[in-house]
């Protein structure tokens, strides 16, 4: 079993939603619907909500629109490592 | 009915320990399966105590997607990473800004297929296919992505699958013609089983070797070949002998030899397989997989080929062996069959790092 190799992923439950959001310091913005996706622009709630992201002092917010996920996931690759290109 | 208590009276409890014992040395064993069974515990707990839904839901995801992994790993040559879910803010849990670590938020009771696909797919994109799409192009990376983790999603949750089917995979593939494209090739690859086992296998491979020169266009075109390939391997009859059964590219070269001649196996006669195999590993092969039936006479005779070969190139590993449920295409019908997969790697033909010299001179 120790030989596996096991990687995170970071969760948080709906419920501690506006406890995460309070300790960044964005709840009160997020629940006056200010907060956009960071790729499509539109209006995250937390019935759209995807994910989180903390980076560069500031919090982003990821919609559950499939080419949000899509974008937010090769985002994510190309930040940690690079990428090729397409044709 | 006396015989049945005088029994319980003297077994009773060394028989029901030694049950005891089992299913704990079985879970132990399997520790996806004891997660899958305290989340189903943790589920129905939750509709008394909220709260067991922390427990039910790390532990329905981690099993899931572990356990595939594992079948996977049972079928392929490659170690995938597993998965661990972190609760982040759980009650009053302090909260540290860790620059850069994404948090997926999960629903509760109602949603429990929403989180599973969209836990799959992040674990699919961001850390199972990790190495394998290093060096892919975003489409082929996406498509790749999508099929594996609808494959996930088929083996451990059906309704799972419907939701990403519906609301995820199709309206992609209808907005991107090149990803239907790809998933059509991967679907034909699958059919035969060589999907993780073989595309998926060469990717790691190919991931993990380091292009000094970043020649990424020939990578991506070289990935299309290699699905190509696989491909029409794939699609071939059942004694089709003019379907190509080796891909030679600059930075993955890999055979599929298939073994399953009635009239050699009879005959005990390996010389024209173990030959055909040496010439594969003289001329800088890889990877060589060798395929075919998985009835015992045929398991017997490719472990025999597969021993002469080693014996005669010490050099050669032999990665993994392994039997499952493929398909074979006969006079135009497809065929459920046992299959029997070897896979030899020479690690004389590797190269992990490409400087743009090697590159010019493999132009040549």
């Amino acid at each position: 079993m120790s030989d596996k190799e096991y990687r995170e992923i970071e969760a948080v439950h709906e419920r501690d939603l506006p406890n995460l959001l309070s300790k960044f310091g964005v709840f009160e913005k997020f629940r006056a619907g200010e907060m956009k996706c960071k790729f499509c622009k539109e209006q995250v709630t937390s019935a759209n909500i995807h994910s989180v992201l903390p980076e560069s002092g500031a919090v982003h917010f990821i919609c559950d629109k499939p080419d949000c996920i899509i974008n937010f996931s090769e985002y994510i690759v190309e930040k940690n490592k690079g990428s090729t290109n397409d044709s | 009915m006396n015989l049945a208590i005088y029994i319980y009276q003297w077994f009773g409890f060394p028989l029901g320990v030694a049950i005891a014992i089992s299913v704990a040395v079985f879970f132990i064993k399997n520790p996806e399966k004891f997660e899958k069974w305290a989340s189903m515990i943790a589920w129905l707990v939750s509709r008394i105590y909220t709260n067991a839904d922390y427990f039910a839901t790390k532990a329905e995801l981690q099993a899931k997607l572990n356990s595939f992994v594992g079948s996977l790993e049972s079928h392929s040559s490659a170690v995938f990473p597993r998965v661990k879910i972190k609760w982040k803010a759980k009650g009053n849990d302090e909260v540290v800004w860790e620059e850069g670590n994404a948090i997926i938020v999960m629903r509760d009771r109602k949603h429990r297929n929403k989180n599973l696909v969209n836990a799959s797919y992040r674990f699919t994109s961001e850390i199972l296919l990790r190495k394998a799409s290093r060096h892919l192009s975003k489409t082929q990376k996406l498509a790749l992505d999508l099929f594996a983790t609808q494959q996930i999603l088929q083996q451990e949750s059906r309704a799972a699958l419907e939701q990403f089917m519906s609301d995820f995979y199709v309206p992609e593939i209808d907005k991107r013609e090149a990803v239907r494209g790809l998933t059509q090739q991967y679907l034909k690859i699958a059919k035969v089983g060589l999907f993780f086992p073989t595309l998926v296998q060469e990717l790691v491979y190919l991931g993990s070797k380091v292009f000094l020169a970043k020649p990424s266009q020939e990578i991506i075109e070289e990935v299309k070949k290699l699905t190509d390939f696989l491909e029409k391997f794939s699609e071939r009859e059942v004694g089709d002998m003019d379907t190509p059964n080796t891909f030679s590219g600059k930075y993955t070269r890999c055979t599929i030899r298939i073994v399953a001649s009635r009239a050699a196996r009879e005959k005990g006669d390996i010389t024209n397989h173990k030959e055909g195999i040496n010439y594969y590993i003289r001329n800088k092969i890889e990877n060589v997989y060798i395929i075919g039936s998985g009835e015992v006479k045929n398991k017997k005779f490719m472990n025999e080929v597969t021993s002469a070969v080693l014996e005669e190139n010490t050099v050669v590993e032999e990665v993994k062996k392994y039997s499952f449920r493929g398909r074979i295409k006969l006079n135009g019908e497809w065929v459920s069959v046992k299959t029997y997969l070897i896979h030899l790697r020479n690690p004389q033909a590797i190269k992990h790092l490409y400087e743009e010299n090697d590159i010019e001179l493999s132009e040549e």
